[in-house]
């Protein structure tokens, strides 16, 4: 073959440092040198190892249509595997309804004293069966609030439901609840065993950090939640209990102290995690901190997480590692902010305290706020009906960062996710704009920091152990 | 500050994507006048541009032409593989029967 005797495949490219990076429809990159893509375009290059590189990395073709174009559909299909089942995560808000006051609770929950929040019996009953009408063969029913705890027998009503109507689909169903872990007993736990429950809680940090986050109506909620954790962990097991922590304006100077509580009570990784900065976020200014401070936040703290690994302690950053799956292996990943089509109804949906059906959390927050707009349906009309409506149709319009403007050439594309919610919220519009979009500068900024890292080979058995836990 | 842009080289697709990313920074209008594009850049404040802005700025857009119309290329020059790919890779979800080699075959 001639060097300029090639076929060019599906890619896109970008300045990398001093170098250009390209990336291919199905996630391969390319370190070379600046220029090489339009090099590569004018047939410009002459370098036969070059050529071959470009070959076997599926950058060229040395015929117009691939011999091996069976691979490369497989390839993708692989790469969008999420959309296969259709929706997977379906969050029941059983109450709106909170013991604690958190400063950036988004989802604007009220008083535990009050109890006309709690969703009712005909559309939990309602959202279950909804849920079962999903084609997806393996589903996470997750129970959120509010505090769900406070209506534990409306997420009892709902498993018990759901195990029912299970002996007919045969789904691989898996239970989630969404708890702050105060109020935690032995006998909610005995009955989470017995249904096989996950519980999934929040810790900020160390005490003086949660306990300014998230607020109780003493000062002892990092000692109930801790205790709520560790009590949940001798009941459920350890891999049955989870953790998140939130980054707010206090966490930003803490990184190293945050891990070092993670890794006190036992956890084996930590989700750093922005603030979603809408509802009481704002207020409170607890999310007064660009996208560059949580970088640097971010930075630091994965570079004292590389350094336990060295040390031979296996400490996981998840963000990291759904970035990671998707860029070092063929696989996609569940996480739902990372997808195009998007997360939003293609692998969540929403059934909140009232019957509404929403796409998203920041979704139902809105609401809040007064703005309907993402209320997709209720649990009466039944999701065949809801996602056939003229509502999903439009979000549709704007879910695929394939044909987003800003993203459609965008090297990182493949690796990314759209996000129409967030998109709304900050500029109105479902499209979004991509030049000042939080979500893009965060995004490349932390794909770019970890490809780099990923060319050092004492980072990349690192992340390779990471990928296979 | 007014930067020209040769419209026999760069479509206005092009010139419109390379400028999207400087929407941040300014307000752009587009003139095509004899084969020519002209485009003014102003500071949505109308703050003046040094000269050592004045030449980033033509240097960023320059750049991002070039950066731009390759990608126009592989867009255009990949988009029947790209098509072909896609339809295989999700083509059992499809009740219609597709003969891909017919399609190989028509290009």
């Amino acid at each position: 073959m001639k060097t300029t005797d090639y076929y060019l495949l599906p890619f896109h490219f970008d300045k990398f440092n001093d170098k250009e990076i390209l990336v291919n429809l199905f996630g391969d990159f390319l370190i070379a040198e600046q220029g090489t893509a339009e090099k590569t375009v004018y047939r410009e290059i002459m370098d036969e190892s070059q050529i071959k590189n470009l070959v076997s990395n599926h950058f060229i073709s040395q015929s117009k249509y691939p011999a091996n174009m069976d691979i490369l559909a497989t390839r993708y299909r692989t790469k969008k595997s999420f959309l296969e089942e259709f929706t997977a995560l379906h969050i029941i808000v059983v109450t709106l309804n909170c013991n604690q006051a958190c400063t950036y609770c988004q989802v604007s929950s009220i008083n535990s004293t009050k109890n006309t929040c709690d969703i009712n019996w005909e559309d939990l009953k309602k959202s279950v069966e909804m849920i079962f009408e999903s084609p997806s063969q393996h589903i996470t029913i997750e129970f959120q609030g509010g505090e769900p705890l406070l209506a534990f027998d409306k997420v009892k009503s709902a498993i018990e439901y759901a195990e029912s109507l299970n002996s007919q689909h045969q789904k691989n169903i898996t239970f989630v609840i969404c708890s702050n872990a105060i109020g935690m007993d032995e006998a909610k736990l005995e009955y989470m065993k017995q249904h096989h429950v996950l519980l999934s809680t929040s810790l900020d940090g160390p005490e003086a950090i949660h306990n300014r986050n998230r607020k109780f109506h003493t000062d002892a909620s990092h000692r109930e939640v801790i205790k709520g954790i560790n009590l949940s962990k001798s009941i459920l097991g350890e891999e049955n209990v989870s953790a998140l922590m939130t980054t707010t304006i206090h966490s930003l100077p803490h990184p190293k102290e945050i891990i070092d509580e993670y890794r006190k009570q036992g956890f084996r990784n930590i989700f750093f995690r922005e603030i979603n900065p809408f509802g009481y976020a704002v207020n409170n200014r607890i999310a007064d901190y660009s996208t560059d401070d949580f970088i640097r936040f971010y930075k630091e703290g994965f570079e004292y997480i590389l350094e336990l690994n060295r040390a031979g302690e296996v400490f996981i950053e998840d963000y990291a590692a759904i970035l990671l799956r998707k860029i070092l292996t063929p696989f996609s990943t569940g996480f739902v902010d990372l997808q195009s089509p998007a997360g939003i109804i293609n692998s969540v949906l929403v059934y909140n305290y009232d019957g509404y059906v929403y796409v998203s959390d920041e979704a139902r927050m809105m609401v809040e706020k007064g703005d309907h707009f993402f209320r997709i349906g209720h649990v009466n009309d039944g999701l065949k009906k809801i996602i056939s409506g003229p509502k999903v149709a439009e979000i549709a319009k704007h879910w695929s960062n394939e044909s987003l403007p800003g993203c459609s050439d965008c090297a990182y594309q493949v690796y990314c996710g759209a996000d129409p919610v967030r998109n709304y919220l900050k500029t109105g519009d479902m499209e979004g704009y991509r030049p000042e979009s939080e979500f893009c500068h965060k995004n490349k900024t932390l794909i770019k920091y970890l490809i780099e890292k990923t060319l050092a080979p004492d980072n990349y058995r690192i992340f390779q152990s990471w990928l296979a836990n | 500050m007014i930067v020209q842009v040769d419209a026999s080289v760069y479509d206005e697709a092009v010139l419109h994507k390379a400028l999207y990313w400087l929407g941040k920074d300014f307000i752009s209008e587009v003139t095509h006048l004899n084969g020519t594009f002209e485009v003014k850049l102003t500071k949505p404040n109308g703050e003046i541009l040094t000269k050592d802005e004045q030449h980033s700025t033509e240097e960023k857009l320059r750049q991002s032409l070039i950066d731009y119309k390759t990608r126009s290329v592989i867009l255009s020059e990949t988009k029947n593989v790209r098509d072909l790919i896609i339809m295989k890779a999700f083509f059992h979800f499809s009740d219609e029967e597709i003969n891909f080699d017919e399609l190989l075959t028509s290009e």
